[in-house]
């Protein structure tokens, strides 16, 4: 039952136009060892959270790899990340560690899955614009190859900086190869 | 790379599907090709514990596959499905919430692969992957159960997302 405010006298919300708003989309056309979005300090004053949706192969001789997220562009700062993931096996595993490159983000398909087989993965970065906070962000990641992995990660850039850019790279750099799609999302703030 | 300025909104609402009565077999038909990827909010119970099923464009020949975790309070499980179906978690009678990230839809160059997670709080927690192995675009959604029927007043939402 739609239940109106303006009945009671109160003032009735308008939701903006969209809540939910496609910012940038790159997909490969040629190999290419990192994706970056930046200038997000642009977004600072209309969205809340980002979320990056991927599907992904690289170039690694294997049928699936990590792969990492790096926030503006630092290699020198203190990231982690916890993991609770499946390959098949009877029990799940987890997994943390420490870096101060980039945060192990999820798992992408590579070169010897199956043809035309790609990771999928969805990474929300929560409150990026805030510089009272540490910038976590979540993610939950699929591959179905040779080696099939499902992951449930989080992770941490231990920064109260805001997030002016995020930049996805393949770990041991291997490269992201053509086809693969990072596209990145805004979710508003209230109003 | 291409920048949307200004942004574009997006995660549309497609179609929305109440089960006036229980039924076996739910379809989104005649899925516009204007999206990149779609999501799938279910709101589900079911007339017992079932395997939720989903059949891009009614597919029950080609061999799915998936990988799964789930833990119910005394165990953690990992486990892999291969068969002749997709799966998406499982439904109970009590009320079983999934929602399906399913990538890449129209695209014809890809295998159509979903993340999903699924929320039984009398149950388990459930959070998987699963891949239809066709490089077709998805014009159809059919879901149905293992054994049994989806319970009335079940809800499927249906919503596209730009790319």
């Amino acid at each position: 039952m739609a239940f109106s405010l303006a009945l009671l006298g109160a003032s009735t919300y308008e939701a903006p136009a969209g809540s939910y708003d496609l910012l940038a989309t790159e997909i490969l056309t040629s190999s290419q060892s990192s994706i970056t979005f930046s200038s997000l300090g642009d977004y600072a004053a209309d969205y809340q959270h980002l979320q990056i949706r991927m599907s992904s192969r690289d170039t690694k001789s294997d049928t699936s790899a990590n792969f990492l997220l790096r926030i503006n562009g630092v290699t020198t700062s203190s990231y982690a990340h916890h993991r609770l993931y499946a390959n098949g096996g009877s029990s799940l595993s987890s997994y943390a560690s420490t870096s101060t490159s980039a945060i192990i983000a999820g798992v992408t398909a590579s070169a010897n899955a199956p043809s035309n087989e790609f990771g999928t993965t969805v990474i929300d970065v929560l409150d990026f614009a805030s510089t009272s906070k540490t910038t976590t962000t979540r993610s939950l990641s699929g591959v179905l190859a040779g080696n099939t992995y499902v992951v449930l990660g989080s992770g941490l850039y231990n920064s109260t900086d805001a997030v002016a850019s995020v930049t996805i790279l393949g770990e041991h750099s291997n490269s992201f190869v053509t086809g693969s799609r990072f596209s990145l999302y805004g979710i508003r703030k209230a109003a | 790379m291409t920048v949307y300025d200004p942004p574009v909104a997006t995660y549309i609402p497609l179609q929305t599907i109440t089960l006036g009565s229980a039924a076996s077999s739910v379809t989104f038909a005649d899925i516009p090709q204007t999206y990149r990827d779609l999501v799938i909010v279910m709101d589900a119970s079911a007339s017992g514990t079932a395997g939720g099923r989903m059949f891009p464009n009614n597919d029950t020949a080609s061999t799915y596959n998936t990988i799964r975790m789930y833990g119910d309070g005394s165990s953690a499980v990992s486990s892999t499905i291969t068969n002749t179906y997709g799966y998406i978690g499982d439904v109970f009678t009590s009320k079983t919430p999934i929602i399906i990230q399913l990538f890449d839809y129209s695209a014809t160059d890809k295998h159509k692969s979903w993340l999903y997670r699924m929320n039984s709080s009398a149950n388990y927690v459930m959070a998987g992957a699963s891949r239809w192995p066709s490089t077709d675009a998805i014009t159809s959604l059919v879901f149905t159960l293992n054994s049994g029927t989806y319970s009335s007043g079940t809800t499927f939402s249906l919503y596209g997302i730009e790319a």
